[in-house]
C-alpha cells in the first residue's frame, strides 16, 4: 500500500545523496528543482551525519521543461570547474530531470573537454528502487571511477565498505571496528566508504590491503575492485559475542592474520559475565519474543545477539528490498521468520497484534502501535536520537557490552 | 560604485525594474529556496485536525513529514502517498482515490488537503478534478493544493494557496461586533502579542486566527469576525477571498518598521473598529523614538549586506537607510506589492546597493571580502562572519510580533549584536596582549 502515517522507504537518490554528501572535496550538482536539494540538505540532520560534500542546485524553470533547456546545468559545471578546481563533479538528475529524460550522461559527455574535473553521471531520479540501490550503486560508482587503478601499499592497513550515514550507529560502529582492527590484528584504517573521508582518500583506496565490506550494499563495489584492482574483501559485521568472534575468524582465515588471544579473552571474560548477568535477570519471563525491525545487516546481526541472551526473535522486518548479493546462508537460520519489503501497513499489522517483550527497530516504528513491553531504536528513519558521542557501538565485543547495558536498562524501567 | 569581478553580472538597486532583473550571484545554487511544499507544512501543519495528504515522491514526502513532525512535536497529521514510475506512465488517479477514501473511512476527518508535488504537476494529473468528483463520495471536504517549484522560485506560494483554501471550509455566518480575526500569524502565543493587547483592553476580542490557533470547527465561524488584520502578506489572497464572499475588511498589518506607518495600520483599525487604542501605545512610541535615536548615534554610516528576516527586504533596508546606514546589497525573492515604494525610498537616499537573488549564499564569501560590510542580517555560518568582523544580525523572533515592538525588537537586537561583537573584539585584543585575568571585573 503506498500510505504511510510516517516515513516512506527513501528512495534510490536519497540513497546516493546521503552516500556522497559526507564526502569531503565532493562537488555535486543537482539538476532540478532548488527545493529538493534544500529539503534533501535539512533532511539529512536526521541522519546524525556531518554532510561534507559541496551540494549545488540549479533550480529548474517551467521554460526549461518545456524547451528542454540544459543551459543552466552547463553553466553551472562550467562555474564549479573554474570556481573551485575539483577534481571530480558529481552530476545528478533530480525527479523532474529524470521525468522529462534529461539525458545527465550526454551532458557530462558533450561538457567534459570544456572542464578540468572528471564529470560523474549520477542519473537516478528516485525511481529505480529504495535508497539501499542508491547507496549500493554509489559505492560502486565511487570503486569505478575514483579509484585509481594501481596503488603503492601500505602494510597493515585496510579499507571500509558501506560505512554511510544512513546506517543509524554508523559513527559508534566504525569506531569499534577499528578498536577491533588494532587490538585484534594490529591493522589500522586506510579509506571509509564514505563515513567520513574524502575524495584523495577514495582516489588511493588500492593502497590498503583489503576491504571489509559491512554491508551488504557494498559487496558489489568491493566486487568490482577485486576483479579490477587484485583487492580482496570479506563481507560481515561483527554483532554479538558469536558473530564478532566469527568477524575476527573469518578475517584471521581469509588474511592469514596472528590473532591477539590475550585481548579476545579478556573481553570474553567480560562479556560472558553480563551475559550471564542480563539471562538470570530475564530468567523468569514468561514472553521472551523479540521483533526486530529495520536494514537488513543489523536486523540480522542483532538477531543473533538476542538468540545468545536468551531471548526469543519472532520476525525479522526489513524494510528494504533483498539486495542479490546477499549470501543465502545468512537467510538460513531466520528463513521463515525474516520478511523484506515490509511496509508500514504489513508492519503496522504485525505490531497490532503481537505482544512483543522486545521491539528493537527504527525511530519511525517506534511510533506505531504496539504491543511491546519494551523498545530501543537500532536503524533509522530516526526522529529524536541525536547521535553525536562515537563510542556507544552496537559491533564488536564493546557493542555486547553496550547492548547489555541497554537490555538491562530497560528491564529495570517501569513503563 | 564599481562592480568587483564576484558581483560583475549582478544588477544595482537602480537596474532593478522588474523580478527578471534580479539576479543569481552564480549558476550553482547553495542552498537555494524552500518549495511550497516547504510553504504548506508551516500553514496547515498547525490546524489541528486538519489531514494533509502529501502526493508525490519518496523524497518530498519523506522531508516534508520529517520537517512537520518535529515542527509540531509529533501531534501532526501529515500522511504521505507515494507516485512511483507506475504512476508517472498511467496516472495517479486510482491511487490517490484508493487513499483518500481509505484516509476518510479509517479516520472520518472533517477536511483532506491533498498536496501535489512537482511530479504530479509535471504529469499534468488533475487532481483538482478529482476533489471535486471525491467529495460527492466523502464525507472529508477535499481541499487540492499544488506546490510544483518549477512555476515559482520559494515557498511562498505554498503558504498563500494553503491559507487562501482555507475559504473551503468556512460558513456564512451573523458578524459579531468588536471581534476580529488574525490572518497568517505562525507562532503560538498570539495574546501575547502588543496589537491583541491594546485591542483587548479596548473590549475586541479574537474570534479566530489563521493557521496558528485554528480547527476546522473553528474554520466554520471565521466570518464571524467583523475584521481581518493580516498579519503577513502570505494571507492577503485569503483576506481577500474573505472580502468577496463574506464582505469582512481587512487590515493589512505585516511587519512595518517606521513609526508613522505603524501609527497608520493602528489608526485603520480604530476607524473601522470604531475603538481609541493609540493612546494605550504612546509609551511604546517614546520607547522607539529613544531607541531610533540610539541607534543613528551608534550605527550612523556603518554599512550593511541584507540577508534574510522574515519581514520584506527592501521595507527593512529602507528603514535601515532612514536611521543612517548604508546598505551594500540586499538578497530577495521577488519583487513584492509596494516595494517599488521601498526601493524609492533608499535611492532618495542616494543609495545604489547591489541587489541578488535569496537563497545562495555559498558565492557570498567572495562578496565580504569586496564590499567589507559592518553589519550582516539574516542567516550565515556564524563563523564565515565572525572572522571578517561582521556583525551577524538574526530577527527570527520578529514573526511573534505586532505592532511597535516590531521595531523595538528588531532595533534592541541590532545594537546588542553590535555591542557583543565589539564586547568580543576587546577581549580578543586583551587576549593578545598576554589575557585576561579571570575573576577581574
Amino acid at each position: 500500500m503506498a500510505l504511510y502515517r510516517y516515513l516512506p522507504v527513501p528512495s534510490d537518490r536519497m540513497g546516493t545523496l546521503w552516500t556522497l554528501s559526507c564526502i569531503k572535496d565532493a562537488f555535486i550538482i543537482e539538476f532540478g528543482p532548488s527545493g529538493t536539494t534544500h529539503f534533501a540538505m535539512e533532511g539529512m540532520m536526521q541522519l546524525n551525519g556531518d554532510h561534507n560534500a559541496n551540494i549545488y542546485t540549479t533550480h529548474i524553470n517551467e521554460t526549461d521543461i518545456s524547451f528542454g533547456n540544459e543551459e543552466r546545468l552547463e553553466k553551472a559545471i562550467i562555474e564549479i570547474d573554474q570556481d573551485h578546481h575539483p577534481q571530480y563533479i558529481f552530476v545528478m538528475a533530480s525527479s523532474i530531470s529524470a521525468i522529462i529524460g534529461t539525458d545527465i550522461k550526454s551532458i557530462c559527455f558533450k561538457m567534459q573537454p570544456q572542464a578540468k574535473a572528471k564529470l560523474i553521471p549520477i542519473t537516478t531520479g528516485g525511481y529505480n528502487g529504495d535508497y539501499t540501490v542508491g547507496v549500493e550503486n554509489t559505492m560502486l560508482t565511487l570503486c569505478k571511477h575514483v579509484v585509481k587503478k594501481e596503488g603503492v601499499k601500505k602494510s597493515k592497513s585496510y579499507n571500509i565498505i558501506g560505512n554511510t550515514i544512513d546506517a543509524y550507529n554508523f559513527l559508534s560502529d566504525v569506531e569499534e571496528i577499528k578498536t577491533l582492527m588494532k587490538e585484534v590484528f594490529q591493522y589500522h584504517i586506510h579509506t571509509t566508504f564514505t563515513a567520513y573521508t574524502s575524495m584523495d582518500e577514495i582516489e588511493n583506496a588500492l593502497s590498503g590491503a583489503f576491504n571489509l565490506v559491512l554491508r551488504t550494499e557494498g559487496i558489489k563495489g568491493a566486487k568490482y575492485l577485486k576483479d579490477n584492482g587484485d583487492m580482496p574483501f570479506y563481507y560481515g559485521k561483527p554483532y554479538g559475542l558469536e558473530g564478532t568472534m566469527a568477524f575476527i575468524k573469518g578475517i584471521e582465515k581469509q588474511f592469514q592474520l596472528q590473532i591477539n588471544e590475550t585481548y579476545i579473552q579478556n573481553k570474553m571474560n567480560q562479556i560472558n559475565k553480563y551475559l550471564m548477568h542480563y539471562k538470570f535477570v530475564t530468567r523468569e519471563l514468561d514472553n521472551k519474543k523479540v521483533a526486530l525491525i529495520g536494514d537488513f545487516d543489523i536486523v540480522i546481526g542483532l538477531a543473533g545477539l538476542m538468540e545468545e541472551l536468551g531471548l526469543e526473535v519472532d520476525q525479522l522486518l526489513i524494510k528494504h528490498k533483498k539486495n542479490k548479493h546477499t549470501p543465502e546462508e545468512l537467510l538460513i537460520r531466520y528463513k521463515d521468520r525474516i520478511h523484506f519489503n515490509q511496509s508500514e501497513k504489513q508492519i503496522s499489522m504485525y505490531l497490532e497484534k503481537t505482544p512483543l517483550y522486545l521491539l528493537l527497530s527504527d525511530g519511525s516504528t517506534l511510533k506505531l502501535h504496539n504491543k511491546s513491553e519494551k523498545t530501543l531504536q537500532i536503524a533509522n528513519p530516526n526522529f529524536i536520537k541525536h547521535n553525536i558521542y562515537p563510542y556507544t557501538p552496537f559491533v564488536g565485543f564493546n557493542g555486547v557490552l553496550y547492548m547489555i547495558q541497554n537490555l538491562i536498562e530497560l528491564e529495570k524501567s517501569i513503563v | 560604485m564599481s562592480k568587483t569581478s564576484a558581483l560583475a553580472k549582478v544588477s544595482t538597486l537602480n537596474e532593478v525594474k522588474k523580478n527578471e532583473d534580479i539576479t543569481s550571484l552564480s549558476h550553482a545554487i547553495f542552498p537555494g529556496t524552500h518549495c511550497p511544499l516547504f510553504g504548506v507544512a508551516m500553514i496547515a501543519s498547525f490546524i489541528e485536525d486538519l489531514v494533509v495528504l502529501v502526493a508525490g515522491t519518496q523524497e518530498c514526502t519523506y522531508y516534508v513529514k520529517n520537517f512537520v513532525h518535529n515542527r509540531q512535536k509529533g501531534k501532526d497529521n501529515f500522511y504521505s502517498v507515494i507516485t512511483d514510475k507506475h504512476d508517472i506512465t498511467f496516472g495517479a488517479e486510482n491511487k490517490l482515490r484508493e487513499v483518500i477514501k481509505e484516509i476518510d473511512e479509517t479516520l472520518n476527518p472533517k477536511g483532506i488537503m491533498v498536496v501535489t508535488t512537482c511530479v504530479l504537476e509535471l504529469i499534468g494529473e488533475d487532481v483538482e478534478g478529482l476533489g471535486r468528483v471525491l467529495e460527492e463520495e466523502v464525507n472529508a471536504k477535499i481541499l487540492v493544493v499544488p506546490t510544483e517549484h518549477f512555476k515559482c522560485n520559494s515557498h511562498i506560494p505554498g503558504m498563500e494557496r494553503s491559507l487562501e483554501k482555507l475559504i473551503g471550509l468556512m460558513e456564512k455566518n451573523r458578524v459579531e461586533e468588536k471581534t476580529v480575526n488574525i490572518l497568517g500569524h505562525r507562532q503560538v502565543g498570539i495574546e501575547d502579542t502588543e496589537l491583541m493587547q491594546v485591542l483587548a483592553k479596548a473590549g475586541i476580542t479574537i474570534n479566530s486566527v489563521l493557521p496558528s490557533k485554528c480547527t476546522i470547527e473553528k474554520l466554520k465561524n471565521v466570518s464571524k469576525g467583523a475584521l481581518n488584520i493580516v498579519t503577513d502578506f502570505i494571507a492577503l489572497p485569503l483576506a481577500k477571498q474573505m472580502k468577496d464572499h463574506f464582505n469582512t475588511p481587512y487590515v493589512y498589518f505585516g511587519k512595518p518598521l517606521s513609526l508613522e506607518r505603524i501609527k497608520e495600520k493602528y489608526k485603520a483599525i480604530e476607524t473601522i473598529l470604531n475603538i481609541g487604542i493609540l493612546k494605550q501605545l504612546q509609551d511604546k512610541e517614546e520607547e522607539l523614538n529613544r531607541l531610533v535615536i540610539e541607534t543613528k548615534e551608534r550605527l550612523k554610516d556603518k554599512t550593511f549586506i541584507y540577508g534574510n528576516t522574515p519581514m520584506m527586504a527592501f521595507e527593512v533596508a529602507s528603514y535601515l537607510c532612514e536611521l543612517g546606514l548604508k546598505p551594500e546589497l540586499i538578497q530577495v525573492r521577488e519583487l513584492y506589492d509596494n516595494d517599488d515604494l521601498f526601493m524609492e525610498e533608499i535611492k532618495s537616499h542616494r543609495y545604489n546597493p547591489y541587489i541578488t537573488k535569496i537563497a545562495n549564499i555559498a558565492p557570498m564569501e567572495k562578496v565580504y571580502d569586496e564590499l567589507k560590510p559592518n553589519l550582516y542580517i539574516g542567516h550565515e555560518n556564524p563563523m564565515n562572519l565572525m572572522k571578517r568582523n561582521i556583525v551577524q544580525i538574526t530577527l527570527d523572533d520578529v514573526t511573534k510580533k505586532i505592532g511597535y515592538e516590531v521595531p523595538i525588537y528588531a532595533l534592541k537586537k541590532i545594537l546588542l549584536s553590535y555591542r557583543q561583537q565589539d564586547e568580543m573584539k576587546k577581549k580578543m585584543m586583551a587576549m593578545s596582549k598576554g589575557g585576561v585575568r579571570h575573576g577581574v571585573v
